[in-house]
């Protein structure tokens, strides 16, 4: 080999070994301690290509605003902190330093677009303000008058997107709205989106109706009424108005709950003095026992799997909660406390099961992992009960009732909590609320 | 006689030598992560291409027709008398409820009432104050307990049966316990310089509380300092799983805002030690918080 070519090799050699001979230093500790905040958002006024989409064009955003605020996570900052204005952002883009000076973490905005034929474009961009980039963009076409939905969609987007779960603005609540002195009451089954807008009765309060239960698939309700003699379980179908009689269920206290897939639902019913658990197919109509126990077995709720049931027993010798298996049969107790523990309530996400639960006096709402572990009660009152999930198992809702100032009578509301145990919110209603029960998403 | 061909032995040598450096230049490339070029996050151009449509049919169709009010057109299959009109029926008189005793804010307390001034006790001279390093400020009431319990369980036997197992996602290979920095020998950083930096981001790194798995959440991000101590690139080291894990997304965009934020810019680190911070990894870990 020449001589020259050889001392090229050798150099070359030794120039690819330098890079290895002092190795750059890396700098590497773990931070473990920060902040638990709602993140500052700024949701601007949406731009409006013509003055009659004004409306729509402020009226989203501020629906968006308050649904992120209302879910504690988020820190809506007011339009007067704003410097951009809305004609600067469509015009020159968004100028992300201006937003940084507002202490904005994530900024909103949007445009509003009539159609000719009498709907509506709706278009909304989520903008990291730091990392100086859209995280999401997304447009919607819908007539002109469902554009609270929409609000409800893109903060759905917005939520999912920020915090990485499933949100849950689009859905609705039914529940029973009740009115009149104690001795007198009126119930009546009532309806209303999430937030308490576009309420409506769904019965006329003739007769008593109780425990709402919403179909995790379709838009379909069943809830029991004593317009006959006895109880009766309806199912009512949202999208027609059509009602139609599951069956007489004499001894029955609670509707049924619906299965994940909505093909079945579990109840209790005493027969002979004795309640266990039963099954229903709603195609069939076919019924069969789920327990055989002397004891009072109630308020059964299916696992999101539909693998297992959560329901509530005093076969221990005190009313406890229980998980039944569906396939073998086996039933595990998984609450030891004190004082009463009742009506059972599996969250979507699988992770919680919700109670009510009866201890030294006063009424909690608690959750508890399903291996029985991590109990926590989170809210409590003189009488607090009915426990119902948001769609993606973060939120729940329930009612709270106590004596009225004259005596007379009873005042109930609707509250939701965080299931951190933070975040408990009044939920207005018309009139005074009960057993309330959670859509799926929309 | 022996003869011995030197040329043909240093050219072996030197194929030889070749290869090996060869060998352990791919090693370096591939074990040595600081010759790798990091890969960029995502960037997503704000372009009207981007925004995806939704179409009217999505939308606009499946419009919920509203929840009949009684009486209703079509018979229902019940035999029960239609029910009356609801229009006839008078609605039931509102009640100004009054709110209610517990709200989400605390109920503000009652004036104290003020008792009869005592007589002045002369005033202790006052300790001389110490200059000590200042104490960490005390979690919030909300921090230090990010899931509320009303009343503390009493002790109570666990169930027999064994519980399920829930569902674990797949293990990161990046969560094996970091190497801490050690103490300063030479230009090294410090404990208490890097605590220092420690603390500055607690104060901007802002996690969620009450999120499924939030423990399996650890977050390392890649910083490209400048010499000012600003941050000249952020990156997450684990990209795969923020592009396939919309959790661990948000957990990792709330740590590049945290880097970034007004707060935390420039990060409290030595100026004069840059060759030893030019490159931080940092892992947000929220397991203790938790």
């Amino acid at each position: 080999m020449p001589f020259m070519f050889r001392t090229a090799l050798l150099m070359t050699l030794l120039l690819l070994t330098l890079p290895f001979s002092g190795a750059r230093a890396e700098l590497k500790f773990s931070v473990t301690q920060g902040r638990s905040e709602a993140l500052p958002i700024a949701v601007q006024s949406f731009y409006a290509e013509s003055p009659g989409d004004s409306k729509i064009a402020r009226e989203i955003p501020n629906i968006i605003a308050a649904n992120l605020e209302r879910s504690g996570l988020f820190k809506p900052l007011p339009d007067n902190a704003f410097i951009q204005s809305v004609a600067s952002v469509k015009q020159h883009g968004v100028r992300f330093d201006e937003w940084r000076a507002t202490a904005a973490q994530a900024l909103v905005t949007g445009k509003v677009i009539a159609q000719n034929n009498g709907t509506a474009r709706v278009e909304f961009r989520l903008w990291d303000i730091f990392g100086e980039k859209q995280l999401t963009g997304v447009a919607y076409t819908t007539t002109n008058d469902n554009w609270r939905r929409i609000a409800h969609i893109i903060s759905d987007k917005i939520y999912a997107r920020l915090t990485g779960e499933d949100s849950y603005f689009d859905s609705r609540i039914v529940y029973i709205a009740e009115s009149g002195p104690t001795t007198d009451r009126r119930k009546r089954l009532a309806i209303m989106d999430q937030d308490g807008a576009n309420h409506k009765y769904l019965t006329s309060g003739n007769y008593l109706v109780l425990t709402p239960r919403f179909s995790p698939t379709e838009q379909k309700i069943v809830y029991m009424s004593y317009e006959a003699s006895s109880p009766r379980v309806y199912l009512y179908d949202l999208t027609t108005g059509a009602r139609e009689i599951l069956g007489d269920f004499p001894g029955m206290t609670f509707a049924p709950r619906f299965s994940p897939d909505g093909k079945r639902v579990v109840m209790s019913q005493a027969i002979n003095g004795n309640s266990d658990l039963y099954e229903l197919d709603l195609r069939t109509r076919n019924k069969r026992r789920l327990t055989t126990n002397s004891s009072i077995d109630t308020a059964p709720s299916y696992s999101p799997d539909g693998r297992q049931v959560a329901f509530e027993s005093d076969r221990g010798g005190s009313q406890q909660l229980y998980i039944l298996d569906m396939k073998s049969g086996r039933e595990q107790r998984i609450t030891f406390g004190k004082g009463r523990y009742g009506n059972p309530v599996w969250s979507p996400r699988g992770d919680l099961i919700a109670f009510t639960r009866i201890y030294q006096g006063k009424f909690y709402i608690g959750v508890i992992r399903p291996d029985g572990s991590g109990e926590r009660l989170i809210t409590s009152a003189y009488h607090v009960e009915g426990p119902s999930w948001s769609p993606n198992g973060r939120v729940l809702t329930y009612f709270k009732e106590r004596p009225s100032s004259d005596g007379n009578s009873r005042v109930a509301n609707l509250y939701t909590i965080d299931i951190t145990g933070f975040n408990e919110r009044l939920l207005p209603t018309p009139v005074d609320g009960s057993d309330p029960a959670w859509s799926p998403l929309n | 006689m022996i003869h011995v061909d030197t040329d043909d032995d240093l050219n072996k040598a030197l194929m030889v030598s070749a290869a090996l450096h060869l060998f352990i230049l791919i090693i370096g490339i591939v074990g040595l992560p600081f010759l790798k070029k990091p890969e960029p996050t995502i960037i997503e151009l704000p372009n009207i291409v981007d925004v995806e449509f939704v179409t009217a049919e999505e939308t606009s169709a499946p419009k919920r027709a509203p929840p009949k009010p009684e009486p209703r057109k079509s018979a229902p299959k019940m035999t029960a008398e239609a029910p009356p009109d609801l229009s006839k029926v008078p609605m039931p008189k509102v009640e100004d409820t009054p709110p209610p005793e517990e709200q989400a804010k605390s109920v503000p307390l009652p004036p104290e009432t003020l008792a009869k001034p005592l007589p002045k006790k002369p005033k202790p001279p006052e300790p001389k104050k110490e200059l000590t390093k200042k104490a960490p400020e005390p979690p919030s009431e909300e921090f230090s307990s990010l899931l509320k319990n009303l009343v503390e369980p009493e002790d109570k036997k666990l169930p027999e049966w064994e519980p399920r197992p829930r569902e674990e996602p797949p293990e990161d290979p990046a969560e094996e316990p970091m190497p801490e920095a050690p103490l300063s020998l030479d230009n090294r950083l410090n404990v208490s310089e890097i605590d220092a930096v420690r603390q500055q981001l607690a104060g901007c790194w802002n996690v969620l509380s009450g999120a499924r798995y939030a423990e399996d959440l650890v977050v390392e991000v890649r910083l490209y300092m400048n010499p000012d101590r600003t941050v000249r690139k952020a990156v997450i080291v684990d990209q795969v799983r923020y592009n396939r894990d919309g959790l661990f997304k948000a957990a990792a965009d709330s740590a590049l805002r945290a880097v970034r934020m007004e707060r935390c810019s420039p990060l409290r680190l030595p100026a004069d030690k840059y060759e030893q911070w030019k490159v931080t990894t940092i892992r947000f870990d929220p397991r203790d918080m938790l």
